[in-house]
């Protein structure tokens, strides 16, 4: 089974694990931008966070044979610096349209503060000028305030549900989640947030219509691996491989894929793909460039 | 130069949908290369041709810019293609002394494939020359898409670099397992300092008993001009 983590932060792993990744099954990543520890000082560091996203980060994941794509955004942490946020929102203009951006993400709440209110606003108003989904963080204090204001904001703004992802989910929030009609992420970890015998039992209870589950992998004690560990739990629970799939492929291929940029190219990607072969066009390393006649795409 | 033949050779290949937006894109083209909306829609072109190739069949190619013996947009990907033909247009609205600024800009915060179609469409550009660090930034790029872009299939490098920028470009070619008979010109470029810095690149791989790059022949032996 091909898996889709929908939300890790690939920027801060190393080859080792993308080589882990991809033996474990892992075929495609969203890496979505976010706080990168350290706060950022400058327009221009988020500009070439956002050229790695789309460049370098791209190339590394392909080399190990995996899609990489990303979400943009001013995230909501740095939402609060004043003298960076209207700068990282006008970039967002020009950003926005580029090839392997799948959504507006993460935006959100954090602290909940009116700043973060309204970079969040202004970003859902992006996604829908851009004709993208939006990937929300949910905050990890105050979660469950958090995430009903999260919703009521998309109710008020009338942002359609079937385009909005809402992550970091908890026992205590999966269900109004559901009920909003937006989709369900799970950010699995080693200590906080969310693990996989507590995941087992949402997915027992829930089902899997639109719900996710991701690694949430960064910079801090994580787990890059936990999509593929979450659905060996789901199988040793007894879960069935259909719903599974669900979970771990499919509902994230459908979400992302209304951006109309989620291109995951022909068949399925098996594991020890061999490294010669690359995504990024007619890039056959060794002898001519193959010369295969071209097909018509799909209408855009 | 001649870049409106080749709007009808992608509109036959991409769908109805996607023709009616290059039409549009290519009207605010028609503005200048320099603004914002031009900028969105050189890059809100990738989605909408996709990447199969263009091989033109018979006399498609016929009226379209040719450098040495490369036909614009034969070959390449249609959203290569479909970006070239935006650019052109574009440049051809624009004055001539603000063109570098402006492909400059568009390759500083491009994406890869906005870079890789840039690296092939500069030897179709006016004034070709004016673009050579652009292409000497495309050879420094890890990302072998960009790499390559340059690099293969690409008349640019031999006709404009300096050799320098040329025999750096060669080396990364071998040593990254890039086929260097895909760089065009190659038998016209292979001087006693590309030869060396080759002849030293094959030595350091014996010596680390480590396999030589097949085809550093082609370039120590001089059998450059067979493969090319
Ligand atoms: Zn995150």
């Amino acid at each position: 089974m091909q898996l889709f983590d929908p939300h890790v932060h690939m920027t801060s792993r190393t080859t080792d694990d993308y080589q882990a990744m991809a033996a474990a099954g892992i075929a495609a990543v969203v890496e979505p931008a976010f706080w990168v520890g350290q706060p950022r000082t400058h327009v221009g560091t988020f500009e070439d966070y956002f050229l790695s996203l789309l460049g370098w980060e791209r190339f590394r994941a392909q080399q190990f044979g995996i899609r990489h794509f990303c979400t943009l955004a001013l995230n909501p942490k740095e939402a609060n610096n004043e003298a960076l946020a209207a700068g990282v929102i006008g970039l967002l203009r020009r950003y926005l349209e580029k090839d392997g951006v799948v959504a507006v993400g993460e935006i959100g709440y954090d602290d909940q503060t009116e700043a973060e209110h309204r970079r969040f606003t202004e970003q859902l108003a992006l996604a829908r000028e851009f004709e993208l989904p939006v990937l929300i963080h949910t905050p990890h204090r105050d979660k469950k305030r958090g995430t009903e204001r999260t919703l009521a904001l998309i109710a008020e703004t009338k942002f359609p549900p079937e385009l909005t992802l809402v992550d970091h989910n908890n026992e205590e929030t999966l269900e109004m989640v559901l009920r909003s009609g937006c989709w369900a992420g799970h950010s699995i970890y080693p200590a906080t947030k969310m693990d996989e015998p507590r995941m087992v039992t949402l997915v027992q209870k829930y089902g899997a219509e639109r719900i996710l589950v991701n690694s949430a992998a960064d910079w801090g004690v994580s787990d890059p691996l936990k999509v593929p560990k979450t659905a060996e739990a789901l199988r040793r629970a007894g879960v069935a491989d259909a719903a599974i799939e669900t979970i771990c492929w499919t509902n994230p291929v459908r979400f992302f894929a209304q951006s109309g940029r989620l291109e995951l190219g022909d068949g399925v990607v098996p594991p020890g793909v061999d490294q010669r072969q690359l995504w990024e066009g007619n890039s056959v390393l060794r002898g001519q460039a193959p010369r295969v006649d071209g097909q018509r795409p799909r209408d855009s | 130069m001649s870049w409106r033949p080749l709007v009808p050779i992608l509109n036959a290949r991409i769908s109805a949908v996607s023709s009616t937006w290059f039409a549009e894109a290519l009207r605010d083209a028609e503005r200048g290369a320099g603004t914002e909306i031009f900028a969105a829609r050189w890059s809100g072109l990738g989605r909408r041709f996709g990447r199969a190739s263009v091989i033109m069949a018979g006399a498609e190619g016929e009226a379209l810019a040719v450098v040495s013996g490369q036909v614009l947009g034969d070959g390449w990907a249609l959203d290569e293609a479909g970006r070239a033909a935006l650019l052109m247009c574009g440049l051809a609205a624009t004055a001539v002394g603000r063109h570098l600024r402006i492909v400059a800009e568009l390759f500083r915060t491009g994406e890869v494939r906005e870079q890789r179609a840039l690296a092939r469409v500069l030897a179709f550009l006016p004034q070709p020359e004016r673009f050579s660090e652009i292409a000497v930034e495309a050879i420094r790029i890890n990302a072998a898409s960009v790499f390559e872009g340059i690099a293969c299939d690409n008349p640019y490098p031999a006709t404009h670099l300096a050799e320098g920028a040329f025999n750096q470009m060669v080396v990364k070619a071998l040593f990254n397992g890039i086929s260097v008979a895909r760089i065009r010109g190659l038998a016209q470029r292979r001087t006693p300092e590309l030869i060396r810095m080759v002849t030293a690149l094959s030595s350091e791989r014996l010596a680390a008993g480590r396999a030589v790059p097949q085809d550093a022949a082609l370039i120590t032996k001089g059998q450059a001009d067979a493969a090319v």
